[in-house]
């Protein structure tokens, strides 16, 4: 079925020129979406090592072939540019409302070239566009930002995708939100945004999207609704969201605390999902046409603090960073962080990282208060929390240098190589300890775009027969289950397929909290949905081959800008033993299994195990022969 | 001669208000696996992290008297 809403709208902010390109259908198919559509163009038209904040960088905002359509679980808007943080390819999905609607409205896709010279906004109505001055709405916070936007649009439905201060102020983290709680998070895409001096594209979509087979649509969403949320996964994400995690990893020993030298928080209690439940949170709310609803949203109306549901509420990663990181456990103190780091629109994972660093240096003595503009940067201390984030934004004093990030930080510092920096690819590590689960190990050191949790499934997932991985997930081909702590060839496996299998939820917009293993709704019934939507006769081996077609793009994109496979690694903490809880003298990762793992995973990707680099052969066996390079 | 029974305690953190006995008498030389097939988890037990004695248990180990079992959400990330 050939749909006219995938065209691609291309804005030069540079001299506020915008044309339409409207790719084939057979390009569609092959690239589904998401980076799928955005890495192709950047190859061919993004020059190697360009400045990722200079005006060259190009800032791609994209839906997928589905999108729109009202199933479950397929929201996301997939954010691609160059990363600053990284110097990487940089990509990151949120939820929402914002994709829908740009179908909606017509346009699969947007790329923004060039910079305006003052700030601007791109407000796209109905396949109308319009770029209009933000001069007014810069240095504003999100709220404000969105509330102002859609009084002056007459638009109450209005769907802003925008950036905070954090984005505008070159923040090397800084996020792109939209409906203010749905982040496109990691990565610093908001600075690209806001290097390019976009405040926001706001968009409105009338018309619905044409969809080959609705009552297919139809019933798999209600399905999702009465079953799938009656399955385990599904109902625990409904109802507590992701902090469940922090009470299993604290009773396991492997809950991240104080920058990772710890696997025991003493206030784990206090931010469990029990707690916070019972302190901060309110009804949880959804993205476009999903019955799961697993967003949580805090409320805090005290004689310390006021906290707006408007901004959601913290989930597992930022309870991590913010909190078992930095050894502050006021749930209070929390949700008002986690407000402000929204406000702003800034990475809560690598903004608690780059304080937790900064914490660990200051009571080893490295750093001191001179060092620190006065504050007593030491962990459990709270009272530094708000005005480090503060700072942050706002560049001030310190928050300068962490403003750039944890490894840069060190570097500034000359502080480097004292061997507690938690980075990959120059991006803080999220809050998932590899040593009790490798394969998100290999995850961390392999992805295209530094550290990141949502790249697989986790190997707990396919620990036990009975689990849903092994249970649930039989189409990926894993039928037997896989040791969380192993790193022999089976387990090298069970990631190359998973990471192909959440590859192609990314670039199709789902979510990850959609599918099985992390979800409710089965492989075969994602397919269905695929079909129903596009009317394609797709299975699901063509879409893990679209799938694998962006893990090498993505891969020959970071060669070009210089990265080796020196850079697929691990933190050096990593490599230890947990010191204390149940854990303790246990855990360290074998170095040599490690680079054992790595180096047979490149063979199975088909790229030379000495290099890392993708061979010409398996290029032209993904029909990607346009991009293999003649020496 | 009846079976002999060993006591063994539950500690059911998966915050449901259905939640688990926190203590049963099960038979001698019960797998760790056998004895969380009896308890209505539902899903069955994979779905779950289950520590023994506050350790990652193994399904094939035996249980003793004044074991302690934990029942916790399933580490799944994201």
């Amino acid at each position: 079925m050939e749909t006219s809403e995938n065209k691609f709208l291309f804005i030069d902010l540079t001299n506020s020129k915008t044309w339409i390109e409207e790719p084939d259908q057979i390009f569609c198919r092959t690239f589904l979406g998401g980076r799928g559509w955005a890495l192709p163009y950047f190859l061919k038209n993004l020059k190697p090592r360009t400045d990722p904040l200079g005006p060259e960088n190009i800032l791609a905002v994209t839906t997928s072939v589905i999108s729109g359509a009202r199933g479950p679980a397929m929201p996301r808007v997939i954010v691609c540019a160059k990363s600053p943080l990284t110097g990487a390819f940089g990509e990151s999905e949120a939820g929402g409302y914002w994709a829908p609607e740009l179908k909606k409205a017509g346009f699969g896709a947007i790329f923004v070239l060039g910079k305006a010279a003052e700030p601007v906004y791109i407000w796209i109505n109905d396949g109308q566009v319009e770029i209009k001055n933000a001069s007014h709405l810069w240095g504003l916070e999100t709220g404000e930002t969105q509330d102002l936007i859609r009084s002056e649009l007459g638009e109450s439905r209005a769907r802003v995708l925008q950036i905070g201060p954090a984005g505008e102020n070159g923040v090397l983290y800084a996020n792109i939100v939209n409906e203010l709680a749905h982040f496109n998070g990691r990565n610093g895409l908001g600075a690209v945004m806001g290097s390019k001096n976009l405040k926001a594209i706001v968009v409105r979509g009338k018309k619905e999207v044409t969809v080959a087979d609705p009552e297919k649509v139809k019933e798999i969403n209600s399905w999702t609704a009465k079953e799938g949320l009656q399955k385990p996964l599904g109902e625990i994400l409904h109802r507590h969201g992701t902090l469940p995690l922090v009470r299993t990893f604290q009773e396991m020993g492997a809950l991240p605390t104080r920058n990772w030298t710890r696997g025991v928080f003493q206030g784990g209690e206090e931010i469990s999902a029990e707690n916070l439940h019972k302190t901060i949170y309110i009804e949880p709310k959804g993205c476009f046409s999903c019955p799961i609803r697993c967003k949580r949203r805090a409320r805090v109306d005290n004689d310390d603090f006021h906290v707006d549901p408007r901004f959601g509420g913290p989930e597992y990663e930022t309870i991590g960073a913010l909190g078992s990181i930095l050894e502050i456990s006021d749930p209070y103190l929390l949700a008002k962080a986690n407000e402000m780091c929204n406000r702003y629109a800034v990475d809560t994972i690598s903004l608690g990282m780059t304080i937790g660093w900064l914490m660990e240096a200051f009571e080893k003595g490295l750093v001191d208060r001179d060092d620190c503009d006065g504050l007593d940067i030491k962990f459990g201390n709270g009272e530094v929390l708000l005005p480090l984030i503060e700072k942050i934004v706002f560049k001030e004093g310190l928050g300068e240098k962490m403003a750039r990030g944890s490894k840069r930080l060190a570097r500034e510092l000359g502080l480097e190589d004292q061997g507690f920096l938690m980075e990959v690819k120059g991006q803080e590590v999220p809050m998932h300890d590899p040593r009790v689960k490798t394969g998100v190990g290999l995850q961390y050191a392999l992805s295209d775009y530094g550290a990141d949790h949502i790249v697989a499934p986790h190997d707990t997932v396919f620990a036990t027969e009975d689990g849903p991985g092994i249970k649930e997930a039989s189409a990926l081909g894993i039928f037997h289950p896989v040791d969380p702590l192993s790193l022999g060839p089976e387990k090298v496996r069970l990631f190359y397929y998973s990471d192909l299998f959440w590859s192609l939820i990314d670039m199709l917009g789902f979510c990850t909290f959609g599918f099985v293993p992390r979800g409710p709704i089965p492989l075969e019934m994602m397919v269905d949905l695929i079909k129903a939507v596009t009317g394609w006769p797709v299975s699901l081996w063509e879409l893990f081959k679209a799938a694998e077609r962006t893990i090498h793009l993505a891969r020959l994109f970071n060669i070009r800008e210089g990265f080796t496979i020196e850079d697929d690694r691990l933190p050096q903490r990593f490599f230890q033993n947990f010191k204390d809880g149940p854990l303790k003298g246990k855990g360290g990762i074998d170095q040599d299994q490690l680079k054992a793992a790595m180096r047979m995973r490149y063979i199975m990707m088909g790229w030379d195990p000495d290099t890392g680099q993708p061979l010409p052969e398996r290029l032209y066996e993904l029909g990607l022969g346009e991009f293999v390079k003649e020496d | 001669m009846a079976a002999q029974k060993i006591r063994v305690k539950i500690r059911d953190q998966r915050g449901r208000k259905d939640s688990l006995p926190e203590a049963l008498q099960i038979p001698k030389d019960t797998k760790l696996g056998d004895f969380l097939e009896t308890l209505p988890l539902p899903g069955g037990p994979g779905y779950y992290t289950v520590l023994q004695n506050g350790r990652m248990g193994k399904r094939m180990d035996i249980l003793r008297e004044g074991d302690e079992i934990s029942i916790l959400p399933l580490s799944v990330g994201g």
